[in-house]
């Protein structure tokens, strides 16, 4: 049985896999945000963000998604980098009861990574080193290496949106403009690899070279179309995110300002 | 205490990781294969003649076609699910990345290994969806494996499918130089940029007369 999606060397087939491994995650992540709702005092946010979470975590990991990612299309592969860096994580921090971010499970390992500048850096070195085409061809041979880069993806994305998005408040805060500072910055990471993927001469993934064509695009060009993905829907994803917390500042700076208004002045009558 | 690596090894780590991302495909050259990515034939063997049809139903003459030229040789089939398709589309990528003039200088024929399905239309379709410069050639079982049987290379086989068949053919290229000369085979797994670098090598060459 394939637990995880892995690279094959068949012809494409649409007829739908069974990948258990797949389910056993999402089942995971599900009764882990569970349990942190049932230890909190307060209800969860809305729960539309936790099913949204869970329903991108589903569609990166199983066929058809995962397995054309994990060895026939490099477009499905970057789908996959974004449902997991970029969609699921801020959804799930969304999805997080404000008491539990002052929960004392959260180990000091994990407060310390997710401070802006170590979140850059450990966001900065997993997007390029799962982007190494020596990396991407080996790993993506074997279920575990497989597993390993979509956790990667996952885990980092998790550590590169918390500075943004969490609501602990023991944590070092971010100011909302310095938040949307960070954003930008987190923006700018997956260029370097979205670059050469839309640039280079070659297919750079011999996986992805070789294998049989689902599509009529070619490998460049499947390329090409991954690298523009991960570089323009990363940065609109980011960018939605950024406006969200200006509209928000803005409205808590707006109805501050109307708490300390001086009352207009009355004309004497 | 949380041991902390220094900002600079993160750098360090990160440029690594980009400055292997940007290393060219393929870049160890086995140097046992000289300057060449493909395999070396060695001794190289004289361009083998026939005649078969090609995808517009007219007889064509392999060697006397093909003189001159840089000639890729491969047998495989229409329907096959993954090398034959992966292997002709790299080809023709490759042939893309390079200049007119050198594009002029290669020929590719493709000899089916499954002459009762593969007919010249079948032949012109598939092949020109993947380049329509590829010379596609068909012709009777015996014909063919006259041709296989020179190049020592395996027979027609058909294996039995439960619809249909499966047709079991060397995956490799044959690769002749200008001269007339099956210089090099290349393997299913040879990459764009591998054609690229090889092709030039061998229009590069001075053909001896």
């Amino acid at each position: 049985m394939t637990w995880w999606c892995v690279a094959r060397s068949e012809p494409w087939n649409w007829t739908w896999q069974a990948y258990p491994g797949a389910w056993i995650f999402v089942a995971v992540v599900a009764a882990w945000y569970v349990a942190m709702v049932r230890r909190s005092d307060t209800p969860p946010p809305n729960r539309l963000f936790v099913v949204a979470a869970l329903v991108a975590l589903w569609v990166a990991s199983d066929w058809p998604i995962g397995a054309l990612g994990a060895g026939y299309l490099v477009s499905a592969h970057t789908l996959q980098y974004l449902l997991y860096a970029m969609v699921a994580p801020p959804l799930l921090m969304l999805a997080i009861p404000p008491a539990s971010w002052r929960s004392p499970a959260w180990p000091s390992l994990l407060r310390f990574v997710t401070r802006p500048i170590p979140a850059l850096l450990i966001f900065t070195l997993i997007v390029f080193l799962t982007h190494v085409p020596t990396v991407v061809d080996r790993l993506m041979q074997a279920q575990l290496g497989s597993f390993a880069i979509d956790m990667a993806w996952f885990v980092s994305g998790l550590i590169v949106w918390w500075p943004a998005l969490a609501a602990d408040p023991d944590a070092a805060h971010l100011s909302p403009p310095l938040r949307i500072g960070y954003l930008f910055l987190v923006s700018m990471i997956p260029g370097g690899p979205a670059v050469f993927m839309t640039f280079a001469e070659y297919p750079i993934y011999e996986l992805y070279e070789l294998a049989p064509r689902v599509t009529s695009l070619s490998a460049g060009q499947d390329q090409q179309l991954g690298g523009l993905m991960m570089k323009i829907a990363g940065f609109f994803i980011v960018l939605l995110a950024m406006s969200l917390i200006f509209i928000r500042w803005q409205r808590v700076e707006t109805s501050e300002a109307d708490e300390m208004a001086i009352p207009a002045f009355d004309p004497p009558r | 205490m949380i041991q902390r690596l220094p900002v600079s090894a993160y750098l360090v780590l990160a440029l690594l990781g980009a400055s292997a991302a940007c290393s060219p495909a393929n870049d160890t050259v086995d140097s046992s294969t000289g300057p060449f990515r493909g395999t070396p034939v060695d001794p190289p063997f004289p361009k083998v003649g026939f005649t078969l049809t090609d995808q517009h139903g007219q007889r064509f003459d392999f060697r006397a076609e093909t003189e001159g030229f840089v000639t890729l040789l491969f047998f495989g089939y229409t329907h096959c699910p993954d090398i034959c398709p992966v292997h002709l589309t790299n080809i023709a990528a490759a042939l893309d990345k390079m200049t007119p003039t050198e594009r002029l200088g290669v020929k590719v024929v493709f000899v089916t290994a499954d002459p009762a399905r593969d007919t010249p239309q079948r032949l012109q379709t598939w092949l020109g969806a993947i380049d329509p410069t590829f010379v596609g050639l068909t012709g009777e079982d015996e014909a063919i494996n006259d041709v296989l049987r020179a190049l020592h290379m395996p027979e027609i086989n058909r294996q039995p499918l439960d619809e249909g068949y499966d047709v079991v053919h060397a995956a490799y290229v044959i690769t002749y130089a200008k001269n007339g000369e099956g210089r090099l085979r290349h393997p299913f797994g040879i990459r764009q940029a591998d054609w690229v670098h090889d092709l030039r090598l061998l229009l590069g060459e001075e053909t001896s007369t």
